[in-house]
């Protein structure tokens, strides 16, 4: 998600029991930017996105801040 | 006689309507206007507007997925400062926008200024005193006005839609105070829209559509209908709004027409449907009217057909219209759709808990999505 959806995010969901999804927080807004720059935020963030994807989740979990 | 023991919580504030007030901004339960105290004694007066138990569940409301309890959406309507007798059609109103069709969980939560606008059919309308004529969408009404409030509320409270932090609005707008009108069936030359959705004339219909903002259409220079309704289609077809940024099947937006417009246009033999294929037929942008930079991205999500027009809609149908507004003439008003939402009715009575189950309509298909 981006920045300014994140308390959002959180908030639906926490309303849908999901509090524990690991998330990214990306920067706001994402639409507009060239290609080039999406290109690059990928680049830099791609080890986190796959960490927040493969790490557990359980009781135990915790969201990304 | 009190329909039983209120779960809401209770507090204690002075007796003084400004502490009241006071104490709804502090906590954000309000819209910023003054509001009515939900008294126990208020609230119960509401309840008896209605034979659902208290604990009945109207409907969740996205994002926070809020149970709309009768109890919690009657404090609402109290606070908004609903006479008991339109409680039922706050009901109603919450019914239709918790509708999954309806997709609140994105009203409530886009960036843009999308709210629900609620249209009456249906002898309810002289019942409860909804205008229907001048200044039908604001500024004239306590019915209007306070059935549209509560609806927001609920939304607000219920469903948490809270500026900034959950509704990410870039500007919001006055329709998320209130907006709430009726149809004007007894000037409009076709049948009543509920009618036309499947409904009997007699049953008291509720309908839920997005409406990102009012927009005002204005002419006195069509003598046809033809013209005119090119001059309409004309006031809807601009590329800044909402619906051109979702594929064009999905959605559906509201034309309201003065009683004169409704007369020219039907004078000139056009039916409804006729009414929406020339609104569709006319909405076809020339894509050379978007500048040229953003040519590649429409034509990457299919938005543009091989004549090189950017059509509003897919299909003729996602065009509603009635027929509200003052005598007074030469105008329309549009409600811009923000796209990924789509209109719902839902038949109420003021007499007993018909419709308490969700029960609407069944609507004709929509096509292929």
């Amino acid at each position: 998600m981006t920045e300014a959806f994140a308390n959002l995010a959180r908030t639906a969901a926490a309303a849908r029991a999901c509090g524990s999804l690991p998330v990214v927080v990306l920067p706001h807004p994402m639409e507009g930017r060239p290609r080039e720059e999406i290109e690059r935020i990928a680049r830099e963030r791609f080890e986190e996105i796959v960490a927040a994807l493969t790490r557990g989740s359980g009781p135990g979990g915790s969201a990304s801040p | 006689m009190a329909r039983g023991t209120l779960v809401s919580e209770s507090l204690s504030v002075g007796d003084d309507p400004a502490a009241v007030f006071d104490l709804v901004e502090r906590n954000g339960w309000g819209d910023g206007l003054p509001v009515i105290p939900p008294t126990e004694e208020r609230v119960q007066a509401m309840l008896e507007a209605t034979p659902l138990p208290p604990e009945h569940v109207v409907g969740i409301v996205d994002p926070r997925r809020g149970a709309a309890t009768v109890e919690k959406v009657a404090v609402n309507a109290v606070l908004a400062g609903c006479a008991p007798a339109v409680f039922p059609a706050v009901l109603a109103a919450v019914r239709a926008v918790t509708r999954p069709e309806f997709n609140l969980h994105a009203l409530n939560t886009t960036t843009c200024s999308a709210t629900p606008a609620l249209m009456l059919n249906g002898p309810a309308r002289g019942a409860l005193g909804i205008e229907c004529g001048y200044s039908c969408l604001g500024h004239n009404g306590r019915a209007n006005a306070t059935i549209g409030r509560a609806l927001r509320l609920v939304m607000r409270n219920v469903g948490g839609s809270i500026p900034g932090e959950v509704s990410k609005s870039c500007f919001g707008q006055p329709g998320r105070i209130s907006l709430c009108f009726g149809e004007w069936e007894e000037r409009s030359p076709w049948e009543p829209f509920h009618v036309r959705r499947g409904f009997d004339r007699e049953q008291s219909v509720l309908t839920a559509t997005c409406a990102t903002g009012t927009q005002d259409i204005a002419d006195v220079f069509s003598e046809t209908g033809a013209d005119l309704l090119g001059v309409l289609a004309h006031g809807i077809d601009w590329i800044g709004n909402n619906k051109v940024l979702v594929p064009q099947d999905k959605g559906d937006m509201l034309l309201l027409l003065c009683p004169d417009f409704a007369d020219k246009i039907a004078r000139d033999g056009y039916s409804v449907e006729e009414v929406q294929q020339a609104l569709f037929d006319g909405t076809r942008t020339p894509i050379e009217r978007w500048p040229r930079g953003l040519w590649p991205k429409l034509e990457e999500r299919g938005y543009v057909e091989a004549d090189g027009t950017v059509p509003l809609a897919a299909r003729p149908d996602q065009f509603l219209v009635a027929v509200a507004g003052g005598p007074s003439g030469h105008h329309a008003l549009w409600f811009c759709t923000f796209g990924l939402t789509w209109t719902v009715s839902v038949p109420f009575s003021l007499d007993d808990a018909s419709g308490a189950e969700g029960e609407a309509c069944e609507l004709p298909a929509r096509g292929a999505s």
